[in-house]
């Protein structure tokens, strides 16, 4: 990458890609996969499906970037683009039931070297609850308190009520709670 | 869970407007919070990058698009004066540098890039008998075309001229708007990371007198 092209903002890369110079594309790829790749990671606890899913959200996102409203927020785009694939995919019912791969178990474990292997079985069992949350209930926990939407951010992406939202929110505390009863 | 903690949660309810016995609980979910946000991963695996270009049609459609481009303007004589003898070297498009004090008419100039004291014009040039429009997209104008080139007779042959600092540019071409072309003329190049090439131009500081 041109040390000039990386600096373009997010609307001059969405103007220029539209205006043919569809290489400059791998900018956003570049700007926002670490993000979209966290989510779906998030939702499907495995590493390849997470994977697979942030490539069809770029490839999406790529496919209709003229419908792009707003060029300079193209990140948030491609993010609403991503969690809706997310949706999808676990709306399948041929996926397999998800569960803790061993990239969460090893990313648990380096986040902090020195941390005890008690501490580290407790943030597996954090990462494991998670994914004992319905799907619905699981996409709005992580976008209310991992990702920091806020309610009316998230009825606005998902298309959902902000009350409705309220709701999943609340049942994942409660279930989280029942799951994680002795966690400290 | 009660009431008053899911507002707590919900971000209504400040901790100390809880009731007391709550309190130590809504401590306890902060904590579970901050953890579930230190979750990993965090970074995409590599290779992902790769994947979303191999699987991007367009990107391979586009690669097609240039070599057409390329083809449309392959090299041919240009017909114009006093640069005839650059023209035998069957250069398709070049770029001149032209010191600030060989400028008759500086006012001719594009109006784009810096106008600090310590500019050269540059002249940039393509012969394009088939574009409708041909501008200049570069490092010094955050690649967008904006540059835009004239060719007031009609013979094919665009040019125009912009004010440059000293120092290394990249640049390209791009006919009516929308196919980036590599200058075939340019001295140097610079991958650009896409599987493209950027031409290079270096502007001498002048010289102090």
């Amino acid at each position: 990458m041109t040390a000039g092209a990386s600096e373009l903002s997010d609307g001059a890369v969405v103007r220029a890609v539209l205006n043919g110079k569809a290489e400059l594309y791998s900018i956003l790829v570049k700007r926002y996969q670490d993000t979209l790749y966290s989510y779906a990671h998030r939702m499907t606890g495995q590493s390849d499906e997470a994977t697979d899913i942030v490539q069809a959200s770029f490839v999406k996102g790529f496919e209709n970037l003229e419908h792009c409203r707003d060029a300079e927020r193209v990140g948030a785009w491609l993010f609403r683009i991503n969690v809706n694939q997310c949706k999808d995919f676990l709306k399948n019912p041929r996926r397999k039931d998800v569960q803790l791969d061993d990239a969460t178990r090893l990313q648990s474990d380096r986040d902090d070297p020195e941390a005890s292997a008690e501490r580290g079985q407790l943030r597996q069992r954090i990462a494991w609850a998670l994914l004992r949350l319905t799907a619905e209930e699981r996409e709005a926990f992580v976008l209310k308190h991992i990702e920091g939407f806020s309610y009316s951010e998230m009825s606005r992406m998902l298309d959902v009520s902000v009350p409705a939202l309220k709701m999943r929110v609340h049942r994942a505390r409660d279930d989280l709670q029942s799951l994680l009863e002795d966690y400290e | 869970m009660r009431d008053e903690l899911q507002a707590f949660l919900d971000g209504e309810l400040g901790l100390d407007e809880l009731p007391a016995e709550l309190r130590t609980e809504a401590e306890r979910w902060e904590r579970l919070l901050a953890d579930f946000r230190a979750l990993g991963p965090e970074s995409a695996p590599a290779g992902l990058e790769f994947r979303v270009r191999r699987s991007l049609p367009a990107l391979r459609q586009r690669s097609a698009a240039r070599r057409a481009a390329e083809w449309v303007v392959r090299p041919r004589s240009i017909r114009v004066s006093p640069l005839a003898g650059l023209a035998a070297a069957a250069a398709l498009a070049f770029v001149i540098l032209l010191p600030r004090g060989q400028m008759p008419d500086p006012s001719g100039a594009l109006e784009s890039g810096p106008s600090a004291t310590a500019t050269i014009y540059v002249q940039f040039m393509l012969e394009a008998p088939s574009a409708q429009s041909v501008a200049v997209a570069g490092d010094f104008n955050s690649w967008m075309p904006e540059l835009v080139l004239t060719d007031p007779d009609g013979d094919g042959v665009w040019s125009g001229r912009v004010a440059l600092k000293p120092g290394v540019h990249q640049y390209m071409f791009v006919i009516d708007e929308s196919q980036w072309l590599t200058d075939p003329g340019a001295d140097r190049y610079v991958d650009d990371g896409f599987g493209n090439r950027n031409a290079v131009l270096v502007i001498p500081e002048p010289a102090t007198s």
